[in-house]
C-alpha cells in the first residue's frame, strides 16, 4: 500500500527559507566586505568637510553621513534581488520539495530578512565609524543623534534603511524576472528610461507620478512598502510561468 | 491497483517544433518502468513534464491524481533525478544530506550515509567538483534515500563506471524490494539494467511506440539465422523488423512474432536457426528509421 506524503505550504516554505539562507550565506559575506569598504570611504572622505582656523587654533569639521554604506549595501541588495531569479539559482531548489509560487514566495521572505540585517548593519557600521573617530587623536564627535539620546530617530533611520533596501530588492527581483521571460525586456526598460529621462514628456511624467506619490495619504515608508510588495507579487505571477530546466 | 501515473493525448512543442505527441499510456501500482528511447526522442521533456518541471502544450498528465506543475504534493511525492541536477555551491554533500529531511518525509538519512561511504564520496566534499560520474552516483543516492511514492531516473548511470554501474543497478533492486514504489528510469544501457525492469515504455520520435511488460516485449519478436535465400521465404508474408546480412550468404532477419507459427523442426532442417532477441536490440529495432547499417556508408 502506498503511502503518500502531505506536505503543508507553511512547513515547506520554513524548510526553504532555512535552505535559501544557509545558500546565500556567502553573500552575506559579500555584503560585510562591502560595507567595510563603505566605512573606509566613509572614514577617508566623509560627505563633507569644511575647516575654520586662528592664529593658534585651527579647526576642521567633517560631516559624517552613512551615504557610501547605503549606495554600496543598495547596490548589493538590487543585485542579490537579481541573482536570485537566476536560472542556475532556481534550479538549485529543485531537488528538493518546491512549487513555482512556494519558492519565490520563500524568496520575498529571504530577500526581506536580509533587507532587515543589512539595514541594522548599515546603521550599526556607523556607530563603529564613531568608535574608530573617537580613538583617533585630537578628533572629537561634536554632536549626532544616537540610540541612546534619541531612540526614536534611531528606530526610524534603522527602519528607513530597511524598507529603501527592501526596494532594491524588489526592483532588482522584478527585473530579474522580466529578463528571465525574455532578454529583450532589458532593451525595453533600458529605452523606457533613456526616453523619460531625455523627453519632456517623460519629465513630465515622471515629476506628476513623484507628485502623486507624495500626495497619497501615507506614512514615509508607506509607499516604499506598497511599491515593493506590487514588484515582489508582479515577480512572483511571472515566477509561476516559468518552467525550470534540470 | 492505484494508477499512479496517467497520459493522455499529451504534447509538447517547443516553438514549432514538437517534442512529444499524442502520448497515452498509463502506469499503475509499484514497478520499475525503463523508459527507453533514441537520442531526442523526447524521454527528458516527458520525465520533465511528469516531475512537474515543464507544463504540457496540449492534453493531460496526472500524477497521483493530481496535475504535476507547480503543485507541491506531487513535488513531495516525485523526484526527478538527472545529471543536470545542481544543488547551491556552497553546500558540501552532508549539508545537501542534512537538508533532505525537511523536504522528504521518507528520507533514509542512514541508507544515504552509508551508500555515500560505501561508493567512497566524502561528505565534505562540494558536489559541483564531483566528477560527472561520482555526481551522478550523489545524485542517485540523493534519489534513492527520499524514498519518493514516485521516483524517476533520467540517464542515471551516465558516466559511471562498469562496476560502480553494477552497484548502482543492485542498490536500487535491494531498495525497491524493500520498499516498493513507482521508479521510471530512462537509459540507452537496456541490456545492462533489463533485470530491473517490469515495463518498457518505448518512444520513437516523440510518440510511444511501445508499451509492455518486459515478457510481452520477449514475445514481440523472433529472429532467425541461416541461408538467405531460405530465410527469405520463410519470412514471406511477415513484419520484418530488423535485417542483416551475414558473412557466408546467410541472413539474420528479426520478425514480428504475431501470428508467427513455424515449424522448428523443418526449420532447422533447412539450416534455419532461432535468435532470441533481447530487449536492447528490439527496442533499437523498433525505432530505427535509418535504410541499412553503418557498414552500408563505407561500402563502394
Amino acid at each position: 500500500m502506498m503511502f503518500l506524503t502531505t506536505k503543508s505550504f507553511a512547513e515547506t516554505l520554513q524548510a526553504q527559507v532555512k535552505f535559501k539562507l544557509h545558500a546565500y550565506l556567502s553573500m552575506v559575506v559579500y555584503l560585510i566586505i562591502l560595507q567595510v569598504a563603505g566605512m573606509l570611504l566613509f572614514l577617508l572622505l566623509g560627505s563633507a568637510n569644511m575647516s575654520s582656523s586662528s592664529d593658534l587654533v585651527e579647526m576642521e569639521f567633517y560631516v559624517f553621513t552613512p551615504k557610501p554604506m547605503l549606495i554600496l549595501s543598495s547596490l548589493w541588495a538590487f543585485y542579490v534581488g537579481k541573482l536570485m531569479t537566476r536560472h542556475d539559482q532556481r534550479a538549485d531548489i529543485m531537488p528538493f520539495v518546491t512549487t513555482r509560487t512556494l519558492s519565490s514566495i520563500a524568496d520575498v521572505v529571504v530577500l526581506g530578512l536580509l533587507a532587515i540585517f543589512t539595514g541594522i548593519t548599515v546603521m550599526l557600521s556607523i556607530y563603529v565609524v564613531r568608535i574608530i573617530v573617537m580613538l583617533k587623536p585630537n578628533q572629537n564627535i561634536i554632536s549626532g543623534e544616537n540610540m541612546v539620546n534619541a531612540p526614536g530617530i534611531f528606530i526610524e533611520n534603522i527602519m528607513t534603511f530597511i524598507v529603501f533596501i527592501l526596494l532594491m530588492t524588489a526592483i532588482g527581483y522584478f527585473f530579474g524576472m522580466l529578463t528571465q521571460q525574455s532578454k529583450l525586456w532589458i532593451f525595453f526598460i533600458v529605452a523606457v528610461s533613456v526616453l523619460m529621462l531625455c523627453s519632456a514628456f517623460g519629465q513630465q511624467v515622471l515629476l506628476v507620478t513623484i507628485k502623486l506619490a507624495k500626495s497619497v495619504p501615507l506614512p514615509l515608508l508607506g509607499t516604499p512598502v506598497i511599491a515593493s510588495s506590487i514588484l515582489f507579487v508582479l515577480a512572483t505571477l511571472l515566477a509561476n510561468k516559468l518552467e525550470v530546466r534540470g | 491497483m492505484m494508477t499512479v501515473i496517467q497520459c493522455e493525448n499529451l504534447e509538447k512543442k517547443f516553438r514549432k517544433k514538437k517534442a512529444l505527441q499524442n502520448i497515452t499510456f498509463q502506469i499503475e501500482g509499484e514497478k520499475i518502468t525503463g523508459l527507453i528511447g533514441r537520442n531526442g526522442t523526447g524521454k527528458t521533456t516527458l520525465l520533465r513534464i511528469l516531475a512537474g518541471m515543464t507544463k504540457q502544450t496540449s492534453g493531460t498528465v496526472t500524477i497521483l491524481d493530481k496535475t504535476p506543475f507547480n503543485n507541491l504534493f506531487v513535488s513531495a511525492n516525485s523526484i526527478l533525478i538527472n545529471d543536470q541536477m545542481q544543488f547551491p555551491g556552497s553546500f558540501k554533500l552532508q549539508d545537501i544530506l542534512n537538508f533532505a529531511p525537511d523536504f522528504y518525509e521518507k528520507w533514509d538519512a542512514e541508507l544515504a550515509t552509508r551508500l555515500l561511504q560505501y561508493f567512497r564520496l566524502s561528505p565534505q566534499s562540494y558536489h559541483s567538483d564531483l566528477s560527472k560520474g561520482m555526481k551522478n552516483t550523489f545524485n542517485f543516492i540523493f534519489g534513492l534515500a527520499t524514498r519518493c511514492t514516485v521516483t524517476m531516473f533520467d540517464e542515471p548511470i551516465n558516466g559511471m563506471d562498469e562496476a560502480v554501474r553494477k552497484d548502482v543497478y543492485r542498490a536500487l533492486l535491494k531498495d525497491y524490494l524493500a520498499y516498493p514504489r513507482t521508479i521510471i528510469i530512462s537509459s540507452h544501457f537496456l541490456d545492462e539494467m533489463e533485470h530491473l525492469l517490469e515495463d518498457i515504455l518505448l518512444l520513437d520520435e516523440g510518440k510511444v511506440a511501445l508499451h509492455k511488460s518486459l515478457d510481452e516485449l520477449r514475445e514481440h519478436a523472433i529472429g532467425l539465422q541461416g541461408p538467405a535465400d531460405v530465410v527469405k521465404k520463410w519470412a514471406t508474408g511477415f513484419e520484418i523488423l530488423h535485417e542483416k546480412q551475414l558473412a557466408g550468404n546467410q541472413l539474420y532477419t528479426v520478425l514480428k512474432a504475431q501470428d508467427c507459427t513455424f515449424n522448428e523442426k523443418q526449420l532447422l532442417q533447412e539450416g534455419i536457426s532461432f535468435i532470441p532477441v533481447s530487449a536492447g536490440d528490439l527496442c533499437l529495432y523498433l525505432t530505427n528509421t535509418r535504410v541499412g547499417g553503418i557498414d552500408d556508408v563505407f561500402n563502394d
